[in-house]
């Protein structure tokens, strides 16, 4: 490879730079057209000139750089103050708290504000959470007083941007929503890459906290509605979100329910492609996944939904696995029953499936597993559209927002256009919850939808 | 098919999205038996629709016009050494694409002196790799591909330059977007046409076993349609056209050739031939939204630097 690599270099530089073709075939494409070469020498000849090719480049490099809208020939340096360029100095320490949780809401800093792109236009106000490469705080515009989620990247000096940033501000960039959160700014220092969101007041995981037990099945409609709408419109977009969780939907005041932490999204390209397969909470992650698949499509951020569904109706997660990979699996395998050949064709074939590793369960109703599904019409039904373990058969966001469980839910949200709130239709209202919940009750144990682990070993064996 | 961009707002296309998707469904009906799969066909189809809508505002047009000394043989150059690049570090072909993307992009907003016209090259890269790859390549290692010309804080300053002229805008639609996109679209529809099921890479559910050599053939037109995409990278010539016009015309080209080759062989090749009749036939329906004459202008100009480039894309012909 090394002798690979000094062949690529060179051969560049010296084409590049001494213009002589001898070695080079190997990686150079013959040019069809030829009309940019005519002046390719007198451009080239000055670099000739220099005798060390090295220092030549470098020095080249701090200087080479002119931007065509300054239509000057002043040359403007990498350094320039304008372009607030990453330096060397940035800090970089590692906390790892895998909660991140983002809380930004309505505002509207307008983008074309005068100050926009300035980190004085914001004023940092308390921490609201810390996450292994970033640190969200709440703020406060200076333009016009509205408050927005700053998430403020610290810059490694090892390997420049963090790609985790890079993801999240090109996608969200593009995404333009009523249910995906907004990304209003992003500021560039020194040290740091701060991404400007719009500040929502509470996320899922807080308001279930808040309201245990389940919530009021029309506010559960009204969320599924607007969480299946988000999807769907990213997935039209070749986006999977790949970390659905409660924590990562926030939820308005009103009931608006928005996408957040785009930061392990990517855009989806070649199917065959292999994705990390450690990117899912445990909670939330499909049993294809679990099984080391890495053809991750569409289907994989629609078992989080259905997840996430089940923990809005009964309260209680629906899959809490305890321990580790092989734990979670059997939670899942306990109440959708051990996969086959037939009920998925090619799970034998999945890295870890091993056939003697799971004890053989058959399928159940899922209302046996949680009981609550039961008193809402066509939840369970929609429920075990979600969680199928085949993800082939898993029903899309497109598709399950079709679904009768959506019936009862006036027509007119299906003409809303992308930037329009569900709740911008007149009848729409979020319900008050009946329970609310000051500290944390051990409900959570208590209700059937949580298996204790003694129970799940010896039940059904076969 | 023009599209009327000025009507489309930057959040949804969703005026144009349902007219094709339906035709799609007409074509799949048959196969009721696949209708989860045909889910995700629609999904692939409304995706296309959207990426073929936002090529628009990704193409970077005479990206060369204003450089000074940056010229097309200097971009081709460096576009020859990024592909031998990518290879080394068995990226995948988006990465690739992207990289020439920003590169391109980049350039359309700042004057670039010659000797650190390879410095962007890696930058670009190393952008488009955390954009799109698991892993990307570690900053040292591609400077040391660079035989260290340059350092570490020149190559993060200028990854940071570059975010910013582009804003942070880097999901631009890719040739391997395309590519992967009418190949997978060919080949379920000739799928449907035998009545039979082309079994894709990684898919052990299906049952259906092709025959070895209707496989090779498959196998052998996706290389080289992809190598033909390859190549229009590295050629500035191309940059004017959208990648769905190049990819489709190199998918007219990949046939053509290979057709040529089968007629010219002694060996009766008769599944192939078979597979590759069924193919072209879908070249006469329109397969995507491109005018007709800018792909057949486009093809005329690939066949030209296919026919320069002999000797690397030979043995994907003649294999």
């Amino acid at each position: 490879m090394k002798k690979l690599r000094r062949t690529l270099s060179e051969s560049f530089r010296r084409v590049a730079l001494k213009k002589e073709d001898g070695g080079f075939d190997e990686i150079c494409v013959s040019k069809m057209s030829t009309r940019g070469c005519q002046g390719s020498d007198s451009l080239f000849r000055p670099l000739d000139s220099i005798p060390e090719e090295r220092r030549a480049r470098v020095q080249r490099t701090q200087s080479g750089f002119e931007p065509f809208d300054k239509h000057t020939s002043q040359v403007k340096r990498v350094h320039s103050e304008n372009n607030a360029c990453i330096n060397a100095s940035g800090s970089n320490t590692h906390a790892e708290s895998p909660k991140l949780r983002r809380h930004s809401s309505p505002s509207s800093v307008s983008p074309t504000s005068p100050k926009f792109g300035k980190v004085d236009s914001y004023e940092k106000l308390e921490k609201l959470g810390e996450g292994s490469y970033a640190t969200v705080y709440k703020g406060k515009s200076k333009v016009n007083g509205k408050l927005v989620a700053l998430k403020v990247i610290r810059l490694q000096e090892e390997e420049g941007t963090p790609f985790t940033a890079i993801r999240e501000a090109s996608l969200l960039k593009g995404l333009k929503h009523a249910n995906i959160v907004l990304l209003h700014d992003i500021i560039h220092t020194k040290e740091t890459l701060t991404l400007v969101f719009e500040y929502v007041h509470t996320d899922l995981c807080r308001y279930m906290d808040k309201h245990s037990g389940g919530l009021h099945p029309e506010n559960v409609r009204l969320f599924l509605f607007q969480l299946l709408r988000g999807l769907s419109y990213i997935h039209q977009r070749f986006i999977l979100h790949r970390d659905l969780k409660p924590q990562n939907l926030l939820i308005s005041e009103t009931g608006e329910l928005k996408l957040a932490d785009f930061g392990l999204a990517r855009a989806k390209s070649v199917p065959s492609h292999t994705y990390s397969n450690e990117v899912v909470t445990l909670w939330y992650r499909p049993p294809d996944v679990l099984l080391g698949s890495t053809e991750y499509s569409t289907c994989l951020d629609m078992w989080g939904v259905g997840c996430i569904f089940i923990e809005m109706i009964q309260g209680v997660a629906a899959f809490p696995g305890m321990k580790d990979v092989q734990d979670q699996l059997e939670r899942i395998f306990l109440v959708l029953g051990t996969p086959s050949e037939e009920t998925w064709p090619g799970v034998h074939s999945l890295p870890h499936f091993k056939p003697d590793r799971f004890p053989v369960y058959s399928a159940k109703k899922l209302r046996q597993a949680w009981n609550k599904l039961g008193h809402v019409d066509h939840a369970e039904d929609l429920a075990s559209r979600f969680l199928q373990c085949f993800p082939k058969k898993r029903v899309s966001a497109q598709t399950a927002l079709q679904h009768e469980f959506f019936n009862q839910l006036t027509s007119k949200l299906r003409e809303i256009s992308d930037m329009s709130s569900i709740f911008s239709v007149p009848s729409l209202k979020l319900q008050p919850e009946s329970n609310i919940t000051n500290i944390k009750t051990h409900s959570k144990g208590a209700t059937c939808g949580c298996f204790p682990s003694v129970f799940s070993q010896d039940e059904e064996k076969t | 098919m023009r599209v009327n961009m000025s009507t489309l707002s930057d959040s949804g296309f969703e005026e144009d999205l349902h007219s094709p998707a339906e035709s799609r469904e007409q074509r799949a009906r048959p196969r009721a038996r696949l209708s989860a799969e045909r889910l995700h066909c629609d999904y692939d189809e409304s995706c296309f629709i959207i990426q073929t809508h936002k090529q628009h505002h990704f193409q970077a047009r005479d990206c060369l016009a204003r450089q000074p000394q940056i010229t097309a043989e200097a971009r081709c150059k460096l576009v020859s050494w990024l592909l031998a690049v990518y290879k080394h570090f068995k990226l995948s072909f988006e990465s690739c694409c992207l990289a020439v993307n920003i590169m391109d992009r980049f350039l359309v907003t700042t004057s670039v002196a010659a000797d650190c016209f390879q410095l962007l090259g890696v930058t670009s890269l190393l952008i488009a790799t955390k954009h799109v790859e698991v892993c990307s390549p570690r900053i040292k290692q591609l400077l040391s591909l660079c035989c260290d010309a340059f350092s570490r804080e020149q190559l993060c300053n200028l990854e940071c330059l570059v975010l910013l002229r582009l804003n942070f805008r880097l999901a631009a639609p890719t040739l391997a977007f395309f590519l992967d996109y009418f190949i997978s679209r060919e080949l379920s529809r000739y799928a449907i046409g035998t009545e039979e099921k082309i079994p894709d890479e990684g898919n052990n559910c299906r049952s259906w076993k092709a025959p070895e050599e209707q496989l090779f053939s498959v196998k052998r037109y996706k290389c080289l349609a992809g190598k033909v995409c390859e190549l229009s990278l590295a050629d500035y010539a191309f940059n004017k056209y959208r990648p769905s016009v190049i990819v489709q015309s190199a998918l007219n080209l990949a046939k053509d050739l290979l057709r040529r080759q089968l007629k010219e062989s002694s060996v009766k090749h008769t599944s192939s031939s078979e597979t590759l009749d069924f193919l072209c036939g879908a070249d006469n329906n329109s397969q995507g939204l491109d005018d007709h004459t800018l792909i057949q202008q486009c093809t005329q100009e690939l066949k030209l630097l296919v026919s320069l480039n002999q000797e690397s894309i030979q043995d994907l012909i003649t294999l």
